[in-house]
């Protein structure tokens, strides 16, 4: 399923200014994220036609939707664009089933065996005969995607599809688009803000940043703190790493999870041995020492090496860059504890990370 | 209990006011969807012009549509050449003036429904695969149904009630314009005839009540199948 898509454009809406450029020609699933303005669901709507760019280019699935220089427009309605809004806009007059099979009708062939293969992924059979203003956000969400679905769409935009629903839903949603990337082999666009939701869930990352790709790239090598920071509304610093189960420890009550080799004790988790967990660690949890602490509750103490140090003398601290593998964490502590312990970079300390939590998989 | 003027009276009312109905629908239809959605000089002016029935004295009207179906009028002529059909004098006149009388409230009722009708499910039906006419169909029409069916029987119970016009365009003829309000006229006019004016008088209301009520119950139905019961009104 090597088809080639790209999308490259320039929009003027009001006085914000758009120049957008990027492609892709796998079926995996891909992040748009960016501060809200900076424009990344003006994509979404650029490539359902919703919104006519001033010039470019918009190509899926090997077939031009819009050219400005050969004057191509395929309107919406032709694109065969499956779009997931993050309101359910769903059909108040139909029942679930004829929301399901309204875009179905109109761009393909009934088939049943993909209907029923639809209907189980999003988990939606016994809501069939119900009516729209019974269903719940979470069902709601899931009837829209298969909606979407059934039209057999080139391509599937999810425009913030999670807002507005409680984390045991969204997880529960962010599972069923994994298994739809992986069972009907089609590209996902997922437009989010939510770093959480997307190291959970993309392959590759497109940072937007005033109407602009900011950056692009594998998710790992994206996700770095200086990226991270700028969506990071609050104060709170935190760090997001990415590591496997490697075993669980039934004596000591916990789990064990590897990270680039290094292994983290976490409180005990249910999940499968290799399953992939992605790790939060607030800075504040990190304290840092020179010599390897003795008698001491803190289980996590790594051996590590200072990257970075970044110093904010308006808020009297520093935050300390720590190796972990490839990935990065960071520790954040006082201006008087960086003197009295003489940090600088390349020093090989020990991590002492009090607190971890799991955010996803 | 009616004499058989007052029978033909209430039977005339409810066929004038049903085919006055009738055609000013789809014409509200269109129109309540252009002064809605369409900004400009054209809609703008539509808008007004639709209003204006609403207050302007209906023997204004009465004496317009008079001065336009008149045999050497515009429309009168028109009629007259091409179908061979006048409307002076007859039940066809008393529908027109009914239904210029009541399309205001039809409209507006209409046009409702489209300012709070949600476009971004529109854009959900287009995306999905449907055209602008597809979409107008099969989700905005079935989304304001409650607006056309509070403004129709508005609408009709409006016809019921129109005087002014009727009786400046058509006249008040036994059989064949003289509704209801026309009858009650000609009763208060006549001595002796004091007992029908009262059994014209509360037939009226009681029409205007029961059709009042079914516009409630009608589009509270509807709301409650097409929107569930967080969005009556």
């Amino acid at each position: 399923m090597a088809s080639s898509n790209l999308i490259k454009y320039e929009t003027i809406l009001g006085d914000f200014y758009s120049n957008i450029n990027f492609d892709f020609s796998d079926s995996n699933i891909i992040a748009i994220t960016g501060l809200s303005g900076s424009g990344k669901s003006t994509i979404a709507k650029v490539i359902c036609g919703l919104i006519k760019p001033k010039n470019g280019y918009i190509k899926i699935n090997d077939k031009i939707l819009y050219s400005s220089r050969d004057k191509i427009n395929i309107p919406p309605h032709q694109r065969n664009i499956g779009m997931v809004f993050q309101e359910s806009r769903l059909f108040s007059h139909m029942s679930v089933q004829n929301n399901l099979l309204y875009g179905q009708r109109r761009n393909t062939v009934f088939d049943q065996k993909k209907f029923d293969k639809i209907i189980n992924i999003l988990g939606i059979k016994s809501i069939l005969n119900r009516k729209i203003f019974n269903l719940s956000g979470g069902e709601a969400q899931r009837v829209s995607i298969g909606r979407a679905l059934l039209t057999e769409p080139k391509i599937l935009i999810l425009d913030e599809p999670l807002t507005g629903l409680d984390s045991q839903r969204q997880n529960k949603i962010l599972k069923i688009i994994k298994d739809i990337n992986k069972n009907l082999n089609i590209p996902i666009l997922f437009i989010s803000h939510s770093l959480e939701e997307i190291i959970f869930i993309a392959a590759k990352i497109i940072i937007i940043e005033n109407g602009k790709v900011a950056t692009q790239g594998p998710i790992d090598q994206i996700i770095s703190y200086k990226k991270l920071s700028s969506f990071n509304k609050s104060n709170t610093i935190y760090s997001l790493i990415k590591g496997v189960i490697h075993s669980h420890d039934k004596t000591n009550s916990n789990t064990i999870i590897n990270v680039n080799g290094i292994k983290l004790i976490t409180k005990p988790i249910s999940d499968k041995i290799n399953s992939g967990q992605i790790i939060k660690l607030f800075s504040k949890d990190i304290s840092i020492a020179t010599k390897m602490p003795k008698n001491i509750s803190i289980n996590n103490i790594l051996e590590t090496k200072i990257t970075k140090i970044k110093i904010s003398k308006k808020n009297g601290i520093a935050e300390i860059f720590l190796a972990l593998g490839k990935q990065q964490i960071i520790s954040e502590i006082t201006l008087f504890s960086l003197q009295k312990l003489k940090l600088k970079t390349n020093l090989k300390v020990y991590a002492l990370i009090k607190a971890i939590s799991l955010v996803g998989k | 209990m009616l004499n058989p003027i007052e029978i033909e009276a209430l039977k005339l009312s409810g066929f004038i006011a049903i085919i006055a109905v009738s055609i000013s629908i789809i014409p509200g239809v269109i129109i309540a969807w252009i002064i809605s959605r369409k900004n400009g000089l054209f809609a703008s002016l539509l808008n007004m012009i639709v209003y204006l029935p609403l207050v302007l004295p209906p023997v204004v009207i009465g004496y317009l549509l008079l001065l336009l179906f008149s045999n050497n009028g515009i429309l009168g002529n028109f009629l007259l050449e091409t179908f061979n059909i006048s409307v002076n004098f007859s039940w066809k006149g008393a529908a027109i003036a009914a239904s210029v009388v009541s399309f205001p409230l039809l409209v507006r009722s209409i046009k409702l429904g489209f300012d709070t009708f949600d476009y971004k499910i529109e854009e959900a039906a287009h995306i999905n695969g449907a055209s602008k006419i597809d979409c107008f169909f099969s989700i905005i029409l079935p989304q304001i149904l409650p607006s056309i069916i509070t403004g129709t029987t508005l609408a009709f119970a409006r016809c019921l009630a129109e005087f002014g016009a009727t009786i400046t365009f058509v006249s008040n003829i036994p059989g064949e314009t003289q509704t209801l309000p026309l009858a009650l006229y000609s009763a208060t006019q006549i001595p002796g005839t004091e007992e029908s004016a009262i059994r014209l008088v509360i037939i009226s209301i009681i029409l205007a009540f029961v059709s009042v009520a079914i516009a409630e119950i009608l589009a509270k139905r509807t709301n409650k199948r097409i929107l569930g019961n967080k969005n009556n009104g």
